[in-house]
């Protein structure tokens, strides 16, 4: 697609961010589906070395965390960014040139994964050489949007700017020091130690990427499609400021029981257990703006993705402080239950904002409708039903191991066979979902090639860029 | 609060470096663990192997760290223990079993046969194949597997930890060990109070189940265990400091399931059975129980009627409980007795146990014997239990009570319906069987199963004459597997044939029902010699005469004669021409006649591995090797050749 390479286009950085990264989503969940597979039919893929669950989960991890969610992320700020200073992003040239290197150096890092070529800390298990590419990449982001932000138009700063500007600057930080990219090529410290910066940064890829990165969208897009100004200034500083005190420093609750210090996981749990005050905020402050809105969510696809994120990182924050708490972790830590928790925040919260806001910012981009609002809404049956089977898959399994191992006493392999059926339950689901995510896939293509133009009755609604450029 | 660009960079990297130091670079300056004694460099295999451990993601499925709520994996995982590890490879699920002590517990054979086909170990498993790996890979990865947990660590004597270290034993008391001319204490009295009474309630019951009464670890549990409990009459139990010990029996033993007995014993119990395990098993004097008279309250006789189904009863309390050191027979010669001190009674001395009544038996297997390893069955065992247990010793072995008159079993063997349409497996195998029946049956039934055997001759009736069975082939022959099944599991209710399904496993016994059946119904012939000269396997080739008489012992053909007598005579005859008095009748026939030009290294591989698939015997595990070749010296003898020549 020409699209695609027309560089010079306004707003094609961010447009070619998402469009490969709903390419990417496509193969992420398809290596999801068949880890799934795995668990219940072990010998499925007997003898293909690349798809072995070992090499493959690695891959899946990176694949929907980099590729799909965090190339899509940046595609949407790319678009919100100059709408909410009033001007064109400061260079296309860099931002194109930043998904053309993010999407080169994924495909590199996943591939060398498949290849069994890993670093082997969890979130960070890309080579250096993919380090280095992904470090640049975030730098001339950075750059990118900190110099639109110094040239720009409208003098305020909105909620949404806030934790754009503070995430593109956190979060090469984090990944300089979580990645240890002083100590090359494992890009680890010998020692126990290592596993401090290992969930330092492993936690943060949620707490200060993620999280930051889509508030910032959920804050853009809802008080957009409900025509409704954001309920409360104030309820977003306790937000913004909560969450950069307290999610910084959850790591040390993966290694609870691991030795480390104890203080340390104190801390840890402490400063997890906080994060319900920012989350409070953040919930109230959304319900509060979608008062009286409530019906906008049948009209409007975006709305409906971007509050079931809404409503889905509520329900995974409150999951992960309660988590947290050491009485409870001895009995998920180990278990099924943690990668259903990753699930939770990363499949249903970050995946469901990120598909709202492509669903409204791709059409507005080329200036059309969603090629068909019909199969978006079917998607979201699929999602919202696939989901649900999903996660009872993991969330069974893992209770299920956590009592047996700690309150039975019994040991894992003999615990491990009577899980299947929970493990099949995880495939069913995970088929749905996979199938919603390629609807998806297809809607978001479709839109592009067709352009569906839709005359509305009456006054045609100016779009966005309309008012802004200058 | 007015959010300035400013505002948000600076107040953003305040509050992020303001976190990260307190979360992150305060506990690494700070968290220094020091190596353990687990820890150790990896050698470039080991590396090699680990690298490709992570980098297959072995590590997403499988923990490397034991958490103090985990039961069973081994001791709690020390930040020391990962001094040489990099990267960190912790895991966050534990799909399958946490690796932390994988190398005490598996061979790297196995772990390399296991990567391959993970499904023909654990059928149940999901852990996928790793076999397209390269041979020299899955080396690695095995190497590496194997050096986890530092199965050296494990086998060396670990120091207790300060909690424990130097912790000395309570004194047992004054002069309860031997001192200059001062025997032993013995009789109850001292027994009781130094403690090793309760030691001994202890031992059986917490402690039998695993290590059985013998003490050397062969307990009912032992066989299901991966690593067998400890043997009390082997090193390093036999002279272990007191504080290993207590560490040992308080905080449980890493990598096996011996439990932490401080949660439920007291400390000065746990010294009590401490004591107990030494001077029973792990350091014996010999002495003489001096027990005394039977108290008043267990001066009573068997309230039990005389009937077959209790002395049944005490049979199988019998095989599961007092066979191992007893003997099938009760001729103290039970297969664990070994370092037993004092040594289990011979009942076979009838004369001894003429005036025993009821209470004799009951008080002693109830209370069991001061300063001996008899344990107090009053702590498993019902008191009816335990008067059945004394209805079949009086009755088959001391035979003071007279046992109920029987119909004569050979005739009609009644047997469970469901064993008639039995039939010996494929799997079966006949030198097991033949193994099997030197070990368990032959010192009844006789080498030459012509019921001769040493140690049966006493028993009423005598034990039987297998080569009867040979009479058999006439009449219906649909339902003998199924009826020598039952016999062996269930006994033969009027006699002392023990129920060997309380001992021995299903296949054991089927391998002896082929053995039995092949050699006395059918019949095993090999009537011609198997010699050939010069030909011997070639682990036999070089064994040397000339280097075992001068560092081990030397061979006396004369000492073999005694030997001979016993093994081999039944059937090799007293001249070695093949036509013993166990023989007539054999199903299987007489041997050839020892053939006169037979090398001495052949004759030590005949009678040390026997001759596969027919009735002799491997006397391997059975006799020492010297025995072996004082009995191989003194059959050259008998051919006429001299010994050495």
């Amino acid at each position: 697609m020409a699209i695609l390479f027309d560089w010079k286009r306004e707003n094609s950085a961010s447009a070619n961010f998402m469009l490969s990264a709903a390419a990417w989503l496509v193969i992420g969940v398809t290596f999801g589906l068949i880890l799934a597979l795995e668990f219940v039919f072990p010998d499925i893929f007997k003898g293909v070395p690349w798809l072995v669950f070992g090499r493959l989960r690695q891959a899946h991890v990176n694949t929907v965390l980099f590729a799909w969610l965090s190339g899509a992320m940046m595609g949407l700020w790319l678009y919100i960014v100059p709408r909410l200073t009033g001007r064109r992003i400061w260079s296309e040239l860099i931002g194109n040139i930043s998904a053309a290197a993010w999407n080169i150096s994924l495909a590199v890092g996943i591939v060398g994964l498949l290849a069994a070529q890993s670093q082997s800390r969890e979130y960070a298990e890309m080579i250096y050489a993919v380090d280095i590419a992904v470090m640049v990449v975030l730098l001339l982001n950075l750059v990118n949007i900190w110099m639109t932000v110094a040239h720009r138009v409208e003098p305020k700063l909105y909620v949404s700017m806030w934790y754009i500007i503070g995430t593109v600057m956190w979060f090469p930080l984090l990944y300089f020091i979580g990645n240890v990219m002083w100590a090359p090529p494992t890009g680890a410290l010998t020692g126990v130690n290592d596993t401090i910066f290992n969930w330092f940064y492993g936690h943060n890829v949620l707490g200060l990427w993620f999280t930051t990165g889509l508030l910032a969208v959920v804050y853009y897009i809802v008080p957009r499609e409900t025509q409704t100004p954001l309920y409360s200034h104030f309820l977003s500083l306790i937000a913004f400021w909560g969450i950069a005190f307290f999610y910084t420093g959850v790591g040390a609750h993966h290694l609870l029981w691991a030795p480390i210090p104890y203080w340390l996981k104190t801390v840890a749990v402490a400063e997890s257990f906080g994060m319900v005050i920012p989350v409070m905020a953040f919930m109230f402050n959304i319900l509060l703006t979608m008062r009286g809105n409530w019906a906008k969510i049948r009209v409007s696809v975006p709305l409906l993705y971007v509050i079931t994120g809404w409503a889905a990182y509520i329900l995974v924050s409150y999951q992960g402080s309660h988590q947290a708490i050491r009485g409870i972790n001895e009995l998920t830590h180990f278990t099924q239950y943690v990668p259903g928790h990753a699930h939770l925040a990363l499949l249903f919260f970050s995946a469901s904002v990120i598909m709202g806001g492509i669903y409204y910012v791709i059409p507005r981009i080329y200036d059309c409708e969603i090629w068909s609002k019909r199969m978006a809404r079917a998607q979201y049956a699929f999602y919202l039903i696939g989901f649900f089977a999903f996660f009872m898959g993991f969330f069974l399994t893992g209770i299920t191991q956590g009592s047996a191992w700690v309150h039975q006493g019994l040991p894992v392999w003999t615990v491990l066979p009577g899980l299947r059926p929970y493990m099949a339950l995880r495939v069913i689901g995970g088929v749905l979902v996979v199938t919603s995510f390629v609807m998806f896939a297809i809607n978001v293509f479709a839109t592009v090639r067709v352009r569906r133009h839709v005359e509305l009755p009456g006054e045609r609604i100016p779009l966005a860029e309309e008012v802004s450029a200058s | 609060m007015k959010m300035t660009f400013r505002v948000i960079v600076f107040g953003g990297l305040a509050v992020f470096f303001a976190v990260v130091a307190v979360a992150v670079f305060t506990p690494v300056a700070l968290w220094k663990p020091p190596q353990t004694v687990i820890a150790h460099e990896y050698t470039a295999e080991q590396m090699r192997g680990r690298e490709l451990y992570y980098s297959n993601g072995c590590n997403y499925c499988h923990t490397q760290y034991v958490r103090d709520v985990d039961n069973g994996m081994g001791p709690v995982s020390e930040g020391g223990d990962y001094t040489f590890d990099n990267p960190m490879i912790l895991g966050s699920e534990r799909t399958g079993p946490d690796l932390s002590y994988i190398g005490r517990k598996r061979s790297m054979s196995w772990e390399i046969d296991h990567l391959k086909e993970p499904r023909e170990f654990s059928p149940m498993s999901i852990m996928p194949s790793f076999a397209f790996l390269p041979d020299a890979d899955l080396r690695a990865i095995g190497q590496y597997l194997y050096a986890l947990g530092d199965r050296n660590a494990a086998e060396w004597m670990v120091p207790a930890p300060a909690s424990y270290a130097g912790t000395s034993s309570p004194s047992l008391g004054e002069s309860m060990l031997p001192e200059g001319d001062n025997p032993p204490a013995q009789g109850w009295d001292t027994f009781k109070s130094s403690g090793l009474y309760e030691g001994k309630l202890i031992y059986t019951a917490k402690c039998l189940t695993c290590h059985g009464c013998a003490g050397n670890g062969l307990g009912h549990y032992a066989g299901t265990l991966i690593v067998t409990p400890a043997n009390f009459k082997v090193d390093p139990f036999r002279t272990m400091p007191d504080d290993q010990w207590f560490w040992h029996v308080s905080e449980g033993v890493q990598g096996t399931v011996m439990p932490p007995w401080k949660e439920s014993l007291t400390e000065s119990q746990r010294w009590n059975v401490i004591h107990y395990v030494q001077q029973m098993y792990a350091s014996t004097w010999e002495r003489d129980p001096d027990e005394g008279d039977v108290p008043a309250d267990y001066q009573k006789a068997s309230p039990l009627p005389v009937t077959l189904e209790n002395i049944d009863a005490g049979k199988r309390l019998w095989t599961r409980e007092c066979l191992v050191c007893h003997g099938d027979a009760a001729t103290g010669e039970g297969p664990y007795r070994a370092g037993i001190e004092p040594v289990p009674p011979d009942f076979s001395s009838l004369a001894d146990y003429a005036d025993w009544e009821d209470d004799a038996y009951f008080w002693r297997i109830s209370e069991g014997v001061p300063w001996s390893a008899m344990p107090a069955w009053k702590v498993s065992y019902t008191e009816e239990e335990r008067f059945q247990l004394v209805m079949y010793i009086r009755t088959m072995f001391t035979q003071t009570q007279i046992p109920p008159a029987q119909p004569a079993e050979a005739a009609s063997f009644d047997f469970p319906k469901i064993m008639h349409s039995m039939r010996i497996p494929a799997s079966a195998s006949y030198d097991a069987g033949r193994q099997m029946f030197l070990e368990r049956c032959a010192h009844c039934h006789g080498v030459a199963g012509d019921g001769s055997g040493w140690a049966g001759q006493y028993l009423n009736p005598r034990p039987a004459d297998l080569r009867k069975i040979a009479a058999r082939t006439s009449g219906d022959l649909s339902t003998i597997e199924g009826e020598y099944q039952s016999k062996l599991s269930f006994g033969i209710k009027d006699s002392a044939m023990p129920t060997w399904g309380e001992f021995l496993s299903q296949r054991e016994r089927w391998n002896d029902v082929r053995f039995v059946l092949d050699s006395f119904l059918t019949g095993r012939r090999v009537t011609t010699s198997q010699h050939t000269p010069g030909a011997l396997p070639t682990e036999y080739v070089r064994t040397d005469i000339g280097i075992f008489q001068s560092e081990i012992a030397t061979i006396e053909p004369a000492a073999g004669k005694p030997i001979y007598e016993q093994y081999c005579q039944p059937c090799h005859a007293s001249d070695g021409k093949g036509s013993g008095p166990g023989t007539v009748g054999l199903a299987s026939g007489s041997p050839a006649a020892f053939p006169p030009d037979m090398e001495d290294q052949y004759v030590f591989y005949r009678v040390r591995a026997g001759v596969p698939g027919s009735m002799m015997y491997g006397f391997e595990w059975t006799l020492s090797e010297t025995d072996i070749w004082n009995v191989s010296a003194y059959t050259i003898e008998l051919t006429g050749r001299k010994f050495g020549g």
